[in-house]
């Protein structure tokens, strides 16, 4: 299937506030002994300015992050029984009982039984100065959990693994065109279905870094010209799109996986 | 009958946390598995990403940082979905295939 227009339609899809991601970002289910580690990915992973509510089904506490760097807990639901000393304060590497006592609340949050999710919002009113924040390995040193260890490039592990299987591979880095590999005939192809919704796919990498759904891939059942599978990701300030086999669709889900563990 | 078949997909495979099985033609989530933790409003949202995603084909997958959510359509015109969250440990690669019999088997009512 090629469809122009259902094809322009799905991508636009990809940066839609409304879907899945748009919303809240599952960070894995709570309750387990790892749940606090999953909470602090979820800083690690923040770079912009933003109020991250972590939550629980209605249970939330609130971060004000940037950077990586986690500034002080801006709100948090009464269930938590946040403490004065800490809610609202900023934090600061040389103070650490705060650090420790947000812990506490926020090890209240990831105890409760349910889905830990993410969701980062806009920092509302003017900027106030809350000092440099409290880096991952502080706050991992006084938690007593550590994130788990990253692939180092997970990009590159990543098109590693899905250029056996690509007839054509597009790799972009900060929304220009990194290389181009695989058949011209079927690049010309892809060019074509994308139309004028091309160059908005090269632009298309500033939203995803914007709207923090910097981590993502999809991939189409036989949409590309020859009935192949379409796949698009975005890891960080790299893209790929590409047309695969459908048969290649595990590999390529199991290469996810392993660059993103 | 229904929720029975997804539970039991869920059951076999660890890591999948939700099956739901949807009309894609209304958008509307008509079962789902015993143990999920989402949502109406998590479901609807699916429920359109599904639509959206299927529009054309067979099979979709996103990826994200913490796992993977399938959508799958009985056929290539049928309005019949399922939709799989499971974490990035899951077996997607032999789950794709359960679902897609869970979803057969769900559609023709055996």
């Amino acid at each position: 299937m090629t469809d122009k227009d259902t094809l322009a339609r799905k991508l636009n899809a990809l940066t839609s506030q409304d879907t899945f991601d748009g919303k809240a970002l599952h960070l894995g289910r709570s309750g387990e002994p790892d749940s606090l580690a999953r909470l602090l990915q979820g800083i690690d992973d923040t770079m912009l300015e933003r109020d991250a509510v972590f939550s629980v089904g209605d249970i939330s506490a609130t971060l004000r992050i940037s950077g990586k760097r986690v500034h002080k807990l801006v709100a948090a639901s009464d269930d938590l029984n946040a403490p004065t000393e800490v809610l609202n304060v900023p934090l600061r590497s040389e103070e650490p009982e705060t650090i420790t006592r947000l812990g506490e609340v926020l090890k209240a949050l990831v105890e409760k039984d349910g889905i830990l999710k993410i969701e980062r919002r806009l920092v509302q009113g003017a900027p106030e100065k809350t000092g440099s924040g409290v880096g991952i390995q502080v706050l991992s040193d006084h938690w007593n959990a550590d994130p788990a260890p990253r692939v180092a490039a997970p990009m590159d592990h990543f098109l590693e693994h899905v250029a056996p299987h690509a007839t054509t591979l597009i790799a972009l880095t900060d929304g220009e065109i990194e290389t181009v590999t695989g058949d011209d005939t079927a690049i010309v192809q892809l060019q074509e279905v994308l139309g004028p919704d091309w160059q908005s796919f090269e632009d298309e990498h500033a939203r995803f870094l914007a709207s923090d759904q910097n981590i993502n891939m999809r991939i189409l059942d036989r949409f590309g010209p020859n009935g192949q599978s379409l796949l698009f990701s975005v890891i960080d300030n790299r893209q790929c799109i590409a047309l695969v086999g459908t048969d290649a669709v595990p590999q390529i889900v199991a290469a996810w996986a392993s660059s993103l563990r | 009958m229904v929720r029975q078949a997804l539970d039991a997909v869920c059951e076999t495979f660890d890591g999948c946390e939700t099956l739901a099985y949807a009309d894609l033609s209304t958008n509307l989530v008509l079962a789902t598995n015993t143990t999920t933790r989402e949502t109406q409003d998590s479901l609807n949202t699916l429920c359109a990403e599904a639509t959206l995603l299927l529009d054309g084909g067979g099979v979709a997958v996103v990826g994200t940082q913490s796992g993977f959510r399938i959508f799958l359509r009985d056929g290539d015109t049928s309005t019949d979905g399922l939709i799989g969250l499971c974490n990035l440990t899951s077996d997607v690669a032999r789950l794709v295939p359960a679902a897609q019999r869970c979803l057969a088997q769900i559609a023709s009512g055996d």
